[in-house]
């Protein structure tokens, strides 16, 4: 391999691994603090992606889609959680299963809804001119709307490591997701906490849906591929651990990246063998047992 | 209908029967079943086919030489073991007379035998499975699109010829891709050119920026690519983002830029080459009657429309010479074996030795403003080759 390759090969993995800590972050802390994986969460990315390319379509290009559809969809989170999530959670606060069922039928609501509203066509997010073509970077040329997707994933997820590691409101987080009943006990309000977390990684969700959408296509079935490789992440990461979603999409955008390059027969299950090797020799995850129980 | 006429109309029938055994069958309509994709991932492909049977069969009336006829619908949502139940009921509940069917490869496969031993005539429009040209190919079975190696092998001469000697092969990695790789490689390496690598991503991949360097580092002209749907939207467009597009050409079968994904692709799939048995842009008469059907119908013409209307025309012109006889399987397979179907496609006809068809391959291209697929070159009477096929 060249060193051309190489480097391309990085800044390949490290835009996707960015993006996937978009799509992580939201799953990772709803299981942290609620107990619920939230099979919702491929829905909401492509929610994101559709409302984006409504907007776009309708009221006027794509910078004020990547606007609007990200805080819309994090209402829509925030309703989820307000008035089906946590009433069930109410009335039944043992179960863990019936959470888990709301969301996957909420799920399969979602993607139905879309094809009934957009149909199952294939259709596309159109880009900004000004991210067309690519950029020089020293011996590599790389496209410009890759680069994008790098920063304003970065940036983004920047701003929330910033929110959840440095304010009062991410201590309350940080508080709740290693024992929700004890930060109660403490004064924290975590039903309001819930909401705040479940409002915050539907919309990264949606944001990343709206940023990968633009360089894939938009279909009602979009998320399943990148939800399941965010749920890999976490568990290599250590369910529920923030820093670990982050570590662990990073390295899984790398693997994924540098196994096609490398083992290009063997790359689909490289990225199950290095989940299982993670888990053999730390079952909580890189980051699970530091932060949980 | 009132009480007294339906007694005389049928008694008239049944009297017809007695006197007429052949053309007093006229009272009880011919039945058509249809048994394609209508849900799921290939819905959209399903319905356009769909569309394109019943644009023929507007064509040919209402009746059939005096005989009526009913289309019983079934979706086989492109699953294997969905179509074999489906097609077991149109055959031995509705007691269909022929069967019109289907897209998926895996699904023609499964409702080969049961279609077969019943001996029922079955129209293919569009499965492109080898087999069904080989060893499970059957005198019942006529197709109306192309076998998997129609659409890849004669792209191999062309290439070499056209584009250049170094080709790279990059298909997703499932039955349809590995046959039209292995059929791809077998002709451009028999016409002189080079393989210089191969890749096979996953079925519905979305990432596949991380193939880019290896092909670059193999330095081809050309890269033989096979993917469709979402695979080829992303395939397309990551493609031309990383500045592959313009030194190293882009070949491929129709689906890789067919009219569903070909939107969505934009000006990434300008300049990529493909191969189909129909464009709709083929300047011919045919086709510009053709164009205006499906346009006056609400629906945008593409391969999918034009096998389905191809096999419209094959049943209902085969009917129309027996008379609406349906009972004489022998000689309906004789006629559309005999057929020149006037095809928008140009002239279709089938191979005497596999009931595969025989009919020109277009090239073209992808041009831009509107997008479109222009044809470049024409390759004439493409047939598969004869390989252990017994009807």
């Amino acid at each position: 391999m060249s060193l051309e390759a190489i480097l391309t090969q990085l800044l390949m993995g490290l835009t996707v691994g960015v993006n996937l800590v978009l799509v992580a972050t939201g799953l990772t802390l709803v299981f942290g603090m609620m107990g619920v994986i939230n099979f919702a969460h491929s829905a909401l990315f492509m929610l994101g992606a559709y409302a984006a390319l409504i907007v776009s379509r309708h009221l006027g290009g794509f910078w004020l889609g990547l606007a609007v559809a990200p805080p819309a969809i994090a209402l829509l989170g925030a309703a989820v959680e307000r008035w089906l999530l946590r009433p069930l959670r109410e009335r039944y606060p043992l179960s863990h299963l019936l959470p888990l069922l709301l969301t996957f039928g909420l799920s399969l609501f979602f993607e139905g809804s879309a094809k009934v509203l957009w149909g199952a066509d294939i259709v596309s997010l159109e880009r900004p001119t000004r991210l067309a073509g690519a950029v020089a970077l020293g011996r590599i040329t790389f496209p410009t709307y890759w680069l994008f997707a790098l920063a304003a994933a970065a940036v983004l997820a920047a701003g929330v490591w910033l929110v959840v590691e440095r304010t009062s409101l991410g201590l309350s987080i940080r508080a709740a997701t290693q024992d929700p009943v004890m930060a109660a006990v403490l004064g924290v309000d975590t039903q309001r906490l819930n909401t705040v977390v479940f409002a915050l990684g539907s919309g990264l969700a949606a944001a990343a849906g709206v940023i990968l959408g633009a360089m894939t296509s938009l279909s009602p079935q979009m998320g399943a591929g990148i939800v399941l490789d965010a749920f890999i992440a976490i568990v290599i990461g250590g369910l529920g651990s923030f820093t670990g979603a982050i570590v662990g999409s990073l390295l899984l955008g790398q693997v994924q990246s540098f196994g096609v390059a490398l083992l290009p027969a063997f790359h689909t299950p490289l990225v199950f063998l290095v989940m299982v090797v993670v888990l053999v020799l730390r079952p909580s995850g890189l980051f699970g047992a530091a932060e949980r129980r | 209908m009132n009480r007294r006429r339906f007694i005389t109309t049928t008694t008239a029938a049944g009297l017809g029967a007695a006197l007429l055994p052949c053309a007093a069958r006229g009272a009880d309509p011919i039945k058509i079943g249809v048994l394609l994709p209508f849900s799921k991932a290939f819905a959209v492909l399903g319905e356009n086919t769909f569309a394109g049977f019943m644009l023929g069969a507007k064509e040919a009336g209402p009746t059939i030489a005096g005989r009526s006829y009913t289309i019983i619908k079934e979706d086989d949502t492109a699953d294997p073991s969905v179509g074999v139940s489906k097609v077991r009921k149109l055959i031995d509940r509705d007691e269909v007379d022929v069967i019109v069917g289907t897209i998926h490869s895996g699904v023609a496969a499964a409702i080969r035998n049961p279609i077969v031993d019943a001996k029922k005539l079955w129209l293919n429009p569009i499965a492109t499975n080898d087999l069904l040209a080989e060893q499970g190919c059957s005198r019942y079975h006529f197709r109306f699109s192309n076998s998997a190696w129609q659409s890849a092998a004669p792209l191999g001469p062309w290439a070499k010829a056209k584009l250049g000697d170094r080709a790279y092969i990059c298909v997703f990695n499932f039955a349809f891709g590995q046959q039209s790789a292995a059929h791809f490689k077998k002709a451009f390496t028999e016409a002189g050119g080079t393989v210089v690598g191969e890749s096979f991503p996953p079925f519905n991949n979305t990432n596949y920026a991380p193939y880019f360097p290896a092909i670059k580092d193999a330095k081809p002209q050309l890269v033989f690519a096979n993917f469709a749907g979402s695979d080829a939207v992303a395939f397309i467009k990551q493609y031309a983002d990383f500045g592959l597009k313009g030194p190293i050409k882009v070949i491929g079968p129709s689906n890789l830029v067919s009219e569903d994904v070909l939107s969505a692709q934009g000006d990434a799939a300008i300049g990529v080459y493909s191969n189909s048995y129909y464009t709709p842009s083929y300047d011919i008469p045919k086709n510009r009657a053709f164009v205006k059907l499906c346009k006056d119908a609400g629906k945008e013409p593409d391969h999918f429309l034009c096998a389905g209307y191809d096999a419209a025309q094959a049943l209902f012109g085969a009917l129309r010479e027996t008379k609406g006889d349906m009972e004489n399987k022998e000689r309906l397979i004789q006629i559309i074996t005999d057929m020149r179907i006037d095809s928008p496609r140009g002239a279709l006809r089938f191979d005497p030795k596999n009931h595969n068809p025989i009919s020109d391959i277009h090239l073209r291209t992808v041009q831009g403003g509107p997008l479109r697929h222009v044809v470049i070159d024409v390759l004439k009477d493409v047939r598969h080759p004869d390989m252990g096929c017994v009807l």
